[in-house]
């Protein structure tokens, strides 16, 4: 028998088990097992290397030199996946940045060919591309994500498949957002808490641009709709086990903000297993090794990126009952399961998560 | 027992609800904002914690507060994990061995050099072509 999980939400009670099956009282939760094939596929047992491989082609002022990208694009090729995806974020770089990144999206499309493998490409973007640049992500099929600080009015939106809203204490006009998004072009959306956000703050800011989201018909945001997967990989920004990073000195990180790993010429991808903070990452995202999680009714659903532990607390584990990151969390799952509650919300929760 | 000035901040800690390896991680979580001591006095330890800079009684106790909250999370995590390994071992073991297999090196470059040739020449033409961005 699983041990039922109870959150009140409003004028709800939110059931779950540790499986991440739910529902609302006077509901009950299924009395049967869980699919055991079901139970496979969301285990980290079957997780199969790192989802996205983030090229970052500048940092403070250094552009990443074309050997440098190419050791990367040869390191993400070492990894398990059938696709290697990359992302790549030339900063506010110039030349030097973009020839990093028509290198590499170059270099990535001949060894995909030549592993028969496929290759995919976002570049994020802070304003409207330039016609080469523009060229270039044509050419190599690449998406652009939008990269937009939600403070002050909404700007006008450039063309995009994806978007990441950074949002901080200034942030305001959350539904004026979500129509700058739409009016992208872009399928999806990810809003990121900005540094120096509170949790509260940010879940009235989420909650007024989920309710958005849901009005809208084709765009998704894709932390809720991570969160509904139960699948940790599919966490934005998890370390290891959805993204590595690598940097144009040529470290390998553990994410955008994470921590060193090792280098791209000098070691490779599948000696990363023996390192104690790729252990840590890993282990970190079960549950079950986390003592305020194992009683959290969002167990299934939910885990912090070490790296964001490791940042505002100093240790890879958190220690949740002060941790920012788990309160944002809990904020975010919080406004997407009472939306759960009400019928319609819940239609178009459903349609995101298909 | 905690002191606190604003020079240093002391405590004697019972050993059984803070093994070494414990407060070890407590003082990792202060860094270099501080020097750590720990001297064993028969079933505790007594921590001893100075400042790496000039700082407020608020401060020092601040520094403490983060060592020690981190020293008993660890604690409390590593019962939690010891507890549970059974459980999680396998499946860390399972995505470590799955996440990261040791893939081979391109068998057609190391079986045809002319095939490995042909890529490197490929591969110094996207070099040269990527420079007219520069």
């Amino acid at each position: 028998m699983a041990l039922t999980l109870r959150r009140r939400l409003g004028s709800s009670t939110l059931l779950a088990d540790e499986h991440g099956r739910w529902a609302f009282e006077p509901a009950a939760l299924p009395e049967d097992e869980p699919d055991p094939r079901e139970l496979a596929a969301r285990s980290l047992a079957s997780w199969a290397g790192p989802a996205r491989h983030l090229l970052l082609l500048e940092e403070r002022g250094v552009a990443m030199p074309l050997e440098r990208a190419k050791a990367a694009v040869d390191f993400a090729f070492r990894t398990p996946s059938s696709g290697v995806a990359f992302e790549l974020e030339p900063g506010r770089g110039e030349g030097a940045a973009w020839a990093a990144a028509a290198f590499a999206m170059g270099y990535a499309e001949r060894k995909a060919e030549w592993s028969r493998r496929a290759a995919a490409f976002t570049v994020r973007l802070r304003a409207a591309p330039t016609a080469a640049q523009a060229e270039l992500l044509e050419r190599h099929r690449a998406e652009a994500r939008w990269l937009a600080d939600a403070v002050g009015a909404p700007l006008i939106p450039i063309s995009a498949q994806r978007v990441l809203l950074s949002v901080g204490p200034e942030a305001r006009d959350a539904a004026g957002w979500v129509r700058a998004i739409a009016a992208c072009g872009a399928s999806s959306a990810l809003l990121e808490p900005a540094d120096g956000v509170d949790a509260s703050f940010f879940a009235r800011f989420y909650g007024e641009a989920l309710d958005a989201f849901l009005g809208q018909e084709s765009l998704v945001e894709e932390r809720a709709v991570a969160f509904l997967s139960r699948r940790r990989a599919q966490l934005p920004g998890y370390d290891v086990l959805n993204e590595l990073a690598y940097a144009p000195d040529g470290s390998v990180r553990s994410s955008e903000r994470g921590l060193r790993l090792g280098d791209t010429l000098g070691d490779l991808y599948h000696e990363l297993k023996d390192s104690s903070i790729v252990k840590a990452c890993v282990a970190a995202a079960l549950p079950d090794n986390q003592p305020s999680c194992q009683a959290c009714v969002y167990r299934s659903h939910c885990s912090v990126p070490p790296s964001r532990h490791w940042e505002t607390q100093g240790t890879l584990w958190g220690r949740v009952p002060d941790s920012l990151w788990c309160a944002l969390h809990m904020a975010v799952l919080d406004a997407v399961f009472s939306r759960l509650a009400d019928e319609r919300s819940a239609f178009a929760l459903r349609r995101w998560q298909a | 027992m905690i002191s606190v000035t604003a020079k240093a901040a002391t405590a004697t800690l019972p050993k059984a609800a803070y093994p070494r390896e414990s407060v070890e991680a407590g003082a990792l979580v202060v860094g270099a904002r501080a020097r750590v001591y720990l001297e064993e006095k028969g079933a505790s330890w007594r921590l001893k914690l100075e400042p790496a800079r000039r700082c407020s009684l608020e401060q020092v106790r601040a520094l403490l507060g983060a060592l020690l909250d981190e020293a008993l999370s660890h604690a409390v995590r590593q019962k939690v994990v010891a507890f549970n390994r059974a459980l999680a071992a396998p499946i860390l073991a399972r995505a470590l061995e799955s996440g990261f297999p040791n893939m081979p090196h391109d068998p057609l470059e190391q079986l045809e050099p002319q095939v490995r040739a042909d890529r490197e020449k490929d591969v110094a033409d996207l070099r040269e072509d990527a420079k007219r961005w520069l």
